[in-house]
């Protein structure tokens, strides 16, 4: 086991060292707070990223804050993800054909749970919330002509979702949970507006510091675990946010400073009013079906540029589940306990994104298939794969064409040991 | 199950080791307005027209016969001549049994836009003999457009030709035969005036070409002119013989302009008044270099561009050139070519106003001059001035109400061709000049 635990650690060192940054050049994330994180890096990215109804004794589930409750007892819970994800690019502006993809691996995810009372679970998480980067060649429209000048756009950051949830089972079949989170994060967005030949072009950074304290609530129902079917609901939400973001520019031309203001504007980005709801049917504790809608207000606030605007966003997402378990019998015959040993998934999603831009509301599609595996009793491992697609080639737009490998690697022991010992 | 964790440390580790590949993404169109700036473009920059009047420059050695004159509306009555010396030809004992038939000039006319007014009417040429020799002011090198030298009033030919410029390509004036009998008596008796350069040209110092005071064209013709002397040969045939004097000395080979410019928005320009404001002269600035005069173009208040809230920086500045409506027209045509040469207070010609290439190299500007001649109103010379701009607005010493630029034909044209542009000031109506700012602002 300790052999493990080395591995463990030399693995993460090695995710960490290559992943410090995002490579895949997300042209839509320009827009907004960038690319908006849809995955939570748990069990439910194998099954389309559907888990507002599930929980789980073993695994922890983040979808809903109210999911692990369902944990056991006296454990804590250790997750650390990692993504790999290459995207193909396709459509008019995509302007090499000979380099029309790009992939990078990134670090995604930490989160520690214990369970220091039968009813109460509390968890510390990172996970993102959203990304951007990106690096293109543009247009910028002269004002008041129909003409337009040459400008390179180059930005990166996104906002991370550093958490505490607080779950507790109110009794056998429903739990509630609250998810105090703090969003945090920077977008660097460079403009540079190319100058004439000989001439140096004219470059603004804007550093944009986002934060803000941020909450989340669910609660889930479920059915007794004894019967043929098993079925449970939850639901998610979370109130409009506004998000304090302070701006600083930096105004170079060529080498020459020309402006360099900190903090030159105090704005907010508001987040609307989110939630989800889904249900699950889980047959002879086998398996699982399961069914999701999200949903984001964005139309309300008003963001708006000359050919955008964020729009409503939803998500549909269905998943699939098949437990493998070990039954521990009695001398009767009548099982006592069942440890999960393995599981296969599958998932379907279609995404509505929130942003709509020269009329198109880019959407995104994908199906998952996803594996997980007890190594141990103290270590789990689990991947999916998910293949998708995002925008679309008409109206100038950019369609990407992913495939993205998630894996999570799950460690758990005791809580507070010197107490209790483990038999295994 | 251990082979299963060290598979899958051994997958991360490969998917590590592939990562970070870039694509670039080039949006051709416009949906991205993010960014600090704003790129704004501006013609509100007000653009200083004035005429410019130089009182001499060079005509000799330029490779073109200018001869007859026309009255044009804005520049006035313009008469052009040309001066030039006949050499002898070698001389050979050739002319036993040789009689005199007649002499004649020979023109040959330049090819391209050889002619400037209304070529529907004929063009009265006279040929005069000097009765002075060609002498550069001072012994110089060069000689100018407003020199000239007399010459026998009489004519020795004359001659009234349509020229038709796409198809005619010779023009021959009888000239006296008394002239040429001379000249043929001293070829076959073997004269000392003949055989030697100099005492020829003491002889017979010279042509002048000049046209009528009629004429409503200037014609520009190549300077591989001769005066040929026709005889015959006797013999068991008569054969037609000929033999040729030819221009010798190009450079006494030069044209004399003058312009009476009474009557006309530029009458008070000349020597005692060299350059005058535009709002003096009808609203508007004139070119037409080879009458000595030169628009002039200043933008006196570029440097209020720096005092826009926000500006960060110059993006291009586009100078538009239009020629004032109704100036122009078939007869008096545009110049294919003008430049912009930087200038000062003297008003003499600077370096050219040059565009960075993408190669690294500069080169000249020359206006891609757009017609219109059905409304006018498009017809412009563009020039990317950029890069002169920044130049003044970077440098404050600079005095921004005479440093500016030249609107001139390149050299050659400059000196030879007649077409010319009248340019409209802000405050005439018809179709102004105007200088289009782009520049980046901080929002």
């Amino acid at each position: 086991m300790k052999k493990n635990i080395l591995s463990y650690i030399v693995l993460l060192c090695c995710i960490s060292h290559y992943a410090t940054a995002q490579q895949n050049n997300s042209p839509y994330s320009i827009i907004g707070i960038g690319d908006i994180e849809k995955s939570y890096f748990d069990r439910t990215t194998g099954m389309g990223y559907t888990g507002i109804a599930l929980s789980s004794y073993r695994y922890m589930y983040t979808a809903n804050p109210a999911a692990n409750a369902a944990l056991e007892y006296h454990y804590f819970n250790m997750e650390v993800s990692a993504r790999f994800k290459s995207v193909n690019y396709a459509g008019k502006p995509v302007s090499s054909a000979s380099q029309t993809n790009s992939s990078d691996l990134q670090f995604r995810k930490l989160l520690l749970a214990v369970k220091p009372k039968s009813y109460w679970a509390t968890t510390l998480g990172l996970l993102p919330f959203s990304t951007a980067k990106y690096s293109m060649y543009g247009l910028k429209s002269v004002q008041g002509t129909p003409l337009s000048t040459p400008v390179y756009y180059q930005g990166d950051g996104g906002l991370n979702n550093f958490f505490l949830t607080n779950s507790f089972r109110i009794d056998s079949n429903f739990s509630v949970g609250v998810q105090a989170s703090y969003l945090f994060g920077h977008m660097n967005e460079t403009e540079s507006v190319l100058g004439n030949v000989g001439d140096s072009s004219l470059t603004s950074t804007r550093y944009i510091t986002i934060s803000n304290p941020y909450f989340k609530f669910g609660a889930q129902y479920k059915t007794n675990r004894k019967k043929k079917w098993n079925y449970a609901a939850g639901i998610t939400g979370s109130y409009q946010t506004k998000l304090s973001a302070d701006y600083s520019l930096l105004v170079t031309d060529g080498n020459t400073t020309l402006q360099n203001d900190n903090i030159y504007r105090k704005s907010y980005f508001t987040l609307p009013v989110m939630y989800g709801a889904g249900v699950a049917a889980t047959l002879n504790n086998k398996l699982t079906f399961a069914a999701d809608y999200n949903y984001e207000g964005w139309s309300s606030l008003n963001y708006k540029g000359i050919s955008y605007g964020l729009v409503n966003s939803s998500k549909y997402s269905l998943g699939f589940e098949y437990s493998k378990k070990i039954n521990f019998r009695d001398v009767s015959g009548n099982t006592v306990a069942s440890i999960e040993k393995s599981y296969f998934q599958a998932g379907l999603f279609y995404k509505t994104s929130y942003l709509r831009i020269n009329g198109y509301q880019i959407d995104e599609v994908g199906g998952t298939i996803g594996a997980g595996l007890q190594v141990s009793a103290l270590f789990a491992v689990n991947a999916a794969l998910e293949v998708g697609r995002r925008g679309t080639t008409d109206n100038g737009l950019i369609r990407e064409n992913f495939t993205q490998l998630t894996v999570s690697f799950s460690y758990r022991d005791l809580w507070r040991s010197k107490k209790l010992i483990r038999y295994d | 199950m251990q082979k299963i964790f060290y598979l899958s440390l051994l997958a991360a580790i490969i998917m590590a080791a592939t990562a970070c590949n870039k694509t670039d993404i080039t949006f051709g169109d416009t949906y991205i307005d993010n960014g600090a700036t704003q790129i704004i473009r501006t013609d509100t920059f007000g653009v200083n027209l004035s005429t410019v009047y130089t009182d001499s420059f060079i005509t000799s050695s330029k490779g073109v016969t200018l001869v007859g004159g026309y009255t044009d509306p804005y520049f006035g009555k313009i008469q052009a001549q040309t001066f030039l010396e006949v050499a002898a030809p070698a001389y050979t004992d050739i002319y036993q049994y040789t009689s005199f038939d007649s002499i004649s000039l020979i023109l040959k006319l330049k090819k391209g836009t050889n002619y400037y007014g209304d070529s529907t009417q004929s063009l009265h040429i006279d040929v005069n003999q000097l009765t002075e020799n060609i002498l550069p002011w001072d012994n110089g090198n060069y000689l100018y457009n407003v020199d000239k030298f007399n010459y026998n009033s009489t004519p020795l030919g004359s001659t009234d030709v349509i020229v038709r410029p796409n198809f005619t390509d010779t023009i021959a004036i009888r000239l006296n035969d008394a002239l040429g009998m001379q000249l043929f008596g001293m070829l076959q008796r073997g004269s000392d005036t003949i055989k030697t350069a100099s005492v020829f040209l003491n002889y017979f110092k010279g042509l002048r070409l000049g046209g009528g005071i009629n004429n409503k064209m200037i014609l520009g013709l190549a300077d591989s002119l001769t005066m040929r002397i026709n005889y015959k040969k006797a013999g068991v045939i008569t054969n037609n013989m000929q033999i040729d004097f030819k221009l010798a000395n190009t450079s006494h080979h030069f044209t004399n302009v003058t312009a009476d410019r009474t009557g006309t928005p530029i009458a008070a320009l000349g020597s005692a008044l060299h350059e005058i404001n535009s709002t003096l002269t009808g609203n508007a600035a004139y070119t037409q270099t080879s009458t000595g005069i030169t628009a002039k173009i200043t933008f006196p208040s570029i440097r209020d561009i720096l005092k826009i809230p926000n500006y960060a920086k110059l993006l291009q500045a586009v100078l538009i050139v239009r020629p004032q409506t109704s100036t122009f027209g078939p007869i008096y045509y545009l110049p294919q070519q003008m430049r912009l040469s930087t200038t000062n207070i003297l008003n003499l010609l600077g370096p050219d106003v040059f565009v960075l290439l993408p190669n690294g190299t500069t080169s000249t500007q020359y206006g891609n001059l757009v017609t219109d001649y059905i409304y006018g109103q498009s017809t412009t010379y563009t020039y990317d001035v950029s890069t002169y701009i920044k130049s003044i607005l970077a440098d404050p010493t600079i005095n921004v109400s005479n440093n500016g630029v030249l609107f001139a034909p390149p050299y050659g044209a400059y000196e030879t061709q007649f077409s010319r542009v009248v340019l409209a000031n802000k405050n005439n109506g018809t179709n102004s000049i105007s200088l289009q700012i782009t520049f980046v602002a901080i929002q």
